[in-house]
């Protein structure tokens, strides 16, 4: 069942304000009211730029030194691994372990690359339960992230349609201020329906936070929705005049991990009725039938 | 307020006295975010937040004559989407980008829908429902009824609903 439509309105423009906050953070409304706008007439500022001016020389000299020291001794923190040996028929072989990320260890991002293998790997499987293991971002900690369970249910969905993924691409940064390991993949996410009927699949790249305990904190990802909707809008619309009534399968609203599993496996079914109707009337999913 | 202008001259622009600086920065502070929120109501976030900034800069300027307006919000809102309407093609939509990741509980169709709603009812629907404005507020920025706010409201969803084929 799908969320009701002021939620998903709520839902949606809090991303949007969230993604304006990233860009340029903006006070509160409730903070002090300070007269701090910059108002000042024009030749009180160019006055004061002229004669601060040597010190914003001298700032912007000292800080370039600093840049390049940094980057001369830093300059090997980015690594890359191979992509995951991913077999998503071995639902039933157990998970590798757990590795442990050490702060103090100079593999740190490594060992943080193995835990995202880790997380994948159990992702193909479909072990939600070695997922959530890995897991352990705090619910409400982004109003852009997407929640544990929200997560967990997106993979469980995908799984059971059995969509597959590229080989995918890791790189681990040096650790966040909190000891954490931002890790960024890179892959095609191919899904089940959009395969059925030939259309591309979709680029994406997920960055994860992994904590010093070897816990994954929160996965962030970005892929151009445009391409998921290319095929997803023309099935609902297929499914509205063919199959009323199971418009749900193009949602994304489920009420539980089975539940999205059950929708997954239901939304294969449909797919395939649909791309056997595209192949019999010579249509694409790009341009159905009227 | 003549007795608190001074006057830039070389470029001629009346710029408000320290009192009324002061005024502005609180009149500003509750009224950029409404500005933000209307405008992208009316635009997509993109059009919006430059409109937004486009009118704070112009409001500073004319504060003189807007701090005097009854509703110098609902008068900047104006002011500003007559503006932004010149600089965005009548025949390009509002657009409204996907969100920066997947929702799960969001129709993938949601932003779409939004774009091909009336301009009216879409800031409606966004200032109620996506920014938690009150049936007021949303009333005295447009300058209009509480029951005509109502009423764009319930059409707004209602062609939501219908574009998106959900039934709550």
């Amino acid at each position: 069942m799908s969320k009701p439509i002021v939620d998903q309105v709520r839902s949606y423009f809090e991303d949007l304000e969230a993604q304006a906050g990233d860009c340029a953070p903006r006070v509160p409304a409730s903070a002090p009211v300070v007269v701090d706008l910059d108002f000042e007439p024009q030749s009180e500022r160019e006055e004061k730029m002229s004669r601060n001016g040597w010190l914003v020389s001298v700032a912007a000299a000292a800080i370039f030194v600093v840049l390049i020291v940094v980057a001369f001794w830093g300059g090997d923190s980015t690594s890359t691994i191979e992509p995951a040996d991913l077999t998503p028929e071995t639902s039933d072989e157990p998970v590798a372990p757990i590795p442990t990320v050490a702060a103090a260890e100079p593999e740190l991002d490594q060992v943080a690359l193995a835990v995202v293998q880790a997380w994948y790997a159990a992702a193909d499987a479909g072990d939600i339960a070695a997922m959530e293991a890995l897991w352990t971002q705090v619910e409400g900690e982004s109003s852009t992230a997407v929640t544990r369970e929200g997560h967990l249910k997106l993979m469980a969905w995908d799984v059971a349609q059995g969509s597959v993924d590229s080989e995918r691409s890791c790189s681990a940064e040096r650790p966040t201020a909190e000891g954490e390991v931002l890790v960024t993949c890179e892959f095609l996410d191919q899904y089940a329906v959009h395969d059925l009927v030939g259309a591309p699949p979709i680029a994406v790249v997920e960055d994860l936070y992994v904590r010093p305990d070897g816990s994954v904190r929160l996965i962030m990802n970005s892929w151009d929705p445009a391409a998921y909707s290319a095929v997803n809008v023309p099935f609902a619309d297929w499914l509205a005049v063919h199959i009323p009534g199971e418009e749900a399968v193009a949602g994304w609203g489920f009420d539980s991990v089975d539940h999205a599993r059950q929708v997954g496996e239901r939304r294969l079914e449909l797919g395939r009725l649909w791309a056997g109707y595209l192949e019999e009337s010579g249509c694409t999913y790009d341009a159905p039938c009227e | 307020m003549d007795a608190l202008q001074s006057v830039d001259a070389r470029n001629a622009v009346t710029v408000p006295g320290e009192a009324s600086a002061h005024a502005f920065s609180i009149w500003a502070r509750d009224a950029e975010p409404r500005l933000r929120h209307a405008l992208t109501a009316s635009f997509g976030p993109q059009v919006g937040e430059e409109a937004a900034a486009d009118a704070l800069s112009h409001a500073w300027e004319q504060w003189a004559e807007i701090a005097d307006k009854p509703n110098p919000t609902g008068y900047v809102f104006g002011i500003a989407r007559n503006k932004a309407r010149r600089m965005v093609s009548a025949t390009v939509p509002a657009f409204f980008p996907m969100p920066s990741q997947r929702l799960p509980d969001v129709e993938p169709g949601l932003p779409d829908a939004l774009s091909r709603l009336p301009e009216q009812q879409r800031i409606v629907v966004a200032l109620l429902y996506g920014y938690q404005w009150t049936m007021s507020e949303v009333a005295e920025l447009l300058g209009t009824s509480k029951s005509t706010v109502q009423n764009h409201a319930e059409r707004g969803l209602r062609g939501l609903r219908g574009t998106l084929g959900v039934e709550q």
